[in-house]
């Protein structure tokens, strides 16, 4: 069990870092998918397994992040045309050195940070943090309102990853809750997307300098 | 009766979405905020058993803030009539969305204030956000759209760290080998065990987090723009309970914390939010040229004045509940009025707004009055609560906090005084065919001038007992 948590705990970092080096937009939407996947099948890696828990969960997961999310997000690109993210603030390279710097800090933290019960991975709070981080950094440094959805939706990955840590203590009803209002908020984003779209003819959010004092 | 309270608008709600026929939709909806009120006033005196295993608890200081949206709310549907009426066909969003929203949001809000688990505490919080968003782009203007997309990714983003905040919360609460569910009493029972620095580090997200729903600055950027760009009618509720809502969820954290016995910690913080609140509202009301925006402003002060109140402790609770009540109206009153002028004038740019108490004569002294509410003056219901507040920061010899609360205060009044004034004396700047008054929109604030001049002069016994006792619900001793 402890080799298929690490691996796949792995594999959620190092999509982490990729999401930072995207510029197409559809690429970030199938890679969001993935680790949504990626998701679903964590809670079965933990031990104890409960097994009604991890059905619920990673059944809410699956429909969610694998499936409603992506859809909906995919359909947006598509009807406002937009493939890839142009001149972020920060832009690819430099964006692929921060994700590294975030890694190192992860790591650095997740030591320091001890929780006060045994985890089974000693990967598992460097994961939550760095796939925090990293939603946080895609979220400041793109210009696009799509990738800033994504990369909300990555953040919340991340306390997502951090709640696993306490397997029992969350119950199913709250997770669930949980997802559903991330699905809404990415759902109203979306249309408020196409809006955007309409009225500005582009989803650059540096143009959107109306309002300030 | 818990549940009917949180069902009655969600169903009624779907029921407006569904509604092809305009006038009856309208009628669901003011009957549906009516009966809301009704509900919630009853449960004064009928005693209520927690649904949901506990989930659900109608508690007194719950009940305080429930009461709060349920007045505003019903006082804003009679008000939403009056408005609708002037808002021409085709550059407005769909009603029906419009109202099933206004719903959504008062169900939301209602879950709030008796969610006893953290956990959905937090899911109704992001919620309120998730309906409100769609209602500050009513007038589909590019700029309204701004402020929607704002609000939604800031808010988004800041609640989400108050969930990462709950996560640490229940980390803090493992003991003995299992951790503690994250129902309210339960964590209030184990408080005194939980472990200092996960609880510590808890806190800070939540103040994050909860924070910037609730506007304390450096958090506050969403909040002069969805205040600014929504219908007045949703201004009003922003403004006079939303904000609440959030400041309810960091009441819930600090209870823990003074179970606890940790509660210094977050009073210390508290402190330091709430002045730097006042300060940022001062600098930006100073400066301001757009009225709706500086009254928003206003409100950044107001949740500062808030924050500073608890982090002064036990004894300032009862002004600062007081308080919470007093700008909620007050608030309120200023936004509905500020609508009314936004009607008339067809700007929000305080220069071209002169004379409105030569075309407006109504509308005018309710905003001249408001000014004296807002401001803190006598008689009015804020002037009781911010003085007392004062006092108690003088009776613990904090002259320094003091003194920077008192500095703040006069800079905004001396801030606003400018604005209001100019903005009510004078010649009309308003065009020929202006719209006059109308009395759907000046019945909410005539209740709520009533109300905060009644609060100004006299505390009825019931009110005092319904206060003292969410006060004992917040400090825990009962």
């Amino acid at each position: 069990m402890e080799k298929w948590l690490e691996t796949l705990l792995v594999l959620l970092l190092l999509i982490d870092i990729y999401a930072l080096g995207i510029s197409r937009l559809a690429a970030l939407v199938k890679l969001m998918a993935l680790q949504g996947l990626v998701l679903a099948l964590l809670p079965w890696t933990i031990e104890p397994v409960h097994t009604m828990h991890c059905v619920i969960l990673s059944l809410g997961v699956l429909i969610i992040k694998v499936i409603l999310i992506p859809a909906f997000v995919y359909r947006a690109i598509a009807k406002v045309k937009i493939k890839r993210e142009i001149e972020p603030y920060i832009s690819f390279t430099p964006s692929l050195f921060i994700g590294i710097c975030i890694l190192v800090l992860s790591f650095y933290t997740g030591q320091h940070l001890v929780l006060p019960f045994a985890v089974q991975s000693s990967l598992f709070v460097p994961t939550a943090i760095a796939t925090l981080l990293s939603g946080l950094m895609i979220l400041v440094s793109r210009r696009k309102a799509i990738t800033q959805v994504l990369g909300y939706v990555l953040f919340e990955s991340g306390i997502y990853i951090f709640s696993l840590t306490l397997s029992e203590a969350n119950p199913v009803l709250v997770e669930m809750g949980v997802l559903l209002d991330v699905f809404v908020a990415v759902f109203i984003m979306g249309i408020t997307l196409l809006r955007i779209k309409d009225v500005f003819d582009d989803l650059d959010v540096g143009k959107f300098v109306t309002l300030r004092d | 009766m818990i549940l009917t309270i949180v069902l009655l608008p969600l169903v009624a709600g779907c029921l407006a979405l569904l509604m092809p026929w305009r006038n009856l939709r309208r009628a669901l909806f003011v009957l549906t905020a009516f009966a809301h009120l009704g509900i919630s006033i009853a449960m004064y005196w009928i005693p209520q058993i927690p649904s949901l295993g506990n989930w659900l608890v109608l508690d007194p200081l719950g009940h305080i803030f429930l009461l709060a949206i349920s007045l505003l709310f019903a006082l804003a549907s009679i008000y939403t009539l009056g408005y609708l009426q002037h808002q021409t066909h085709g550059q407005t969003s769909s009603e029906r969305v419009f109202f099933a929203c206004l719903l959504f949001f008062l169900c939301t809000m209602s879950l709030v204030t008796m969610s006893h688990h953290l956990g959905l505490l937090w899911i109704a919080i992001e919620a309120t956000t998730l309906a409100s968003a769609p209602l500050i782009y009513f007038h589909r203007s590019a700029s309204s759209l701004e402020a929607t997309w704002k609000y939604l990714v800031i808010c988004s983003v800041g609640i989400a760290l108050a969930l990462l905040g709950t996560v640490f919360l229940v980390v803090s609460s493992f003991y003995d080998g299992q951790t503690v569910s994250l129902l309210l009493s339960e964590m209030l029972t184990a408080a005194p065990r939980l472990h200092p620095i996960w609880l510590e580090a808890s806190f800070l997200l939540f103040l994050v987090g909860y924070g910037t729903k609730m506007g304390l600055a450096p958090l506050h950027t969403w909040l002069p723009d969805a205040h600014s760009e929504a219908p007045a009618p949703v201004s009003a509720l922003f403004s006079g309970v939303l904000l609440n809502c959030a400041f309810l969820g960091l009441l819930r954290v600090y209870q823990i914390f003074i179970a606890a016995g940790h509660a210094a910690f977050a009073q210390d913080l508290f402190l330091f939010f709430g002045l730097l609140s006042m300060l940022v509202a001062a600098v930006f009301i100073l400066f301001q040229s757009d009225y709706k925006r500086m009254l928003a402003y206003s409100s950044v002060e107001h949740m500062g004045i808030l924050a500073f109140a608890v982090g002064l402790g036990a004894t300032a609770a009862f002004p600062m509940l007081l308080h919470v009540l007093n700008h909620s109206a007050t608030k309120a009153l200023l936004f509905f009025t500020a609508g009314n002028i936004l009607i008339t004038y067809q700007t929000k740019n305080i220069i071209q707004v002169r004379g409105i108490l030569r075309i407006l004569p109504i509308t005018g002294f309710f905003w001249l009055a408001g000014f004296f509410a807002i401001t803190g003056m006598p008689p009015f219901g804020t002037f009781i609560s911010e003085f007392n507040i004062l006092g108690v920061a003088i009776k613990q010899s904090s002259f320094l906090l003091a003194g920077l609360y008192l500095f703040f205060l006069a800079v905004i009044f001396i801030g606003m005084v400018r604005i209001f004034f100019s903005m009510a004396y004078g010649h009309s700047t308003a065009p020929d065919n202006a719209s006059k008054e109308n009395w759907l929109r000046l019945i909410a604030p005539l209740c709520l001038f009533v109300i905060i001049l009644v609060l100004g002069l006299y505390l009825p016994d019931w009110f005092r007992d319904m206060l003292q006792s969410g006060v004992q619900e917040l400090l825990g001793d009962h």
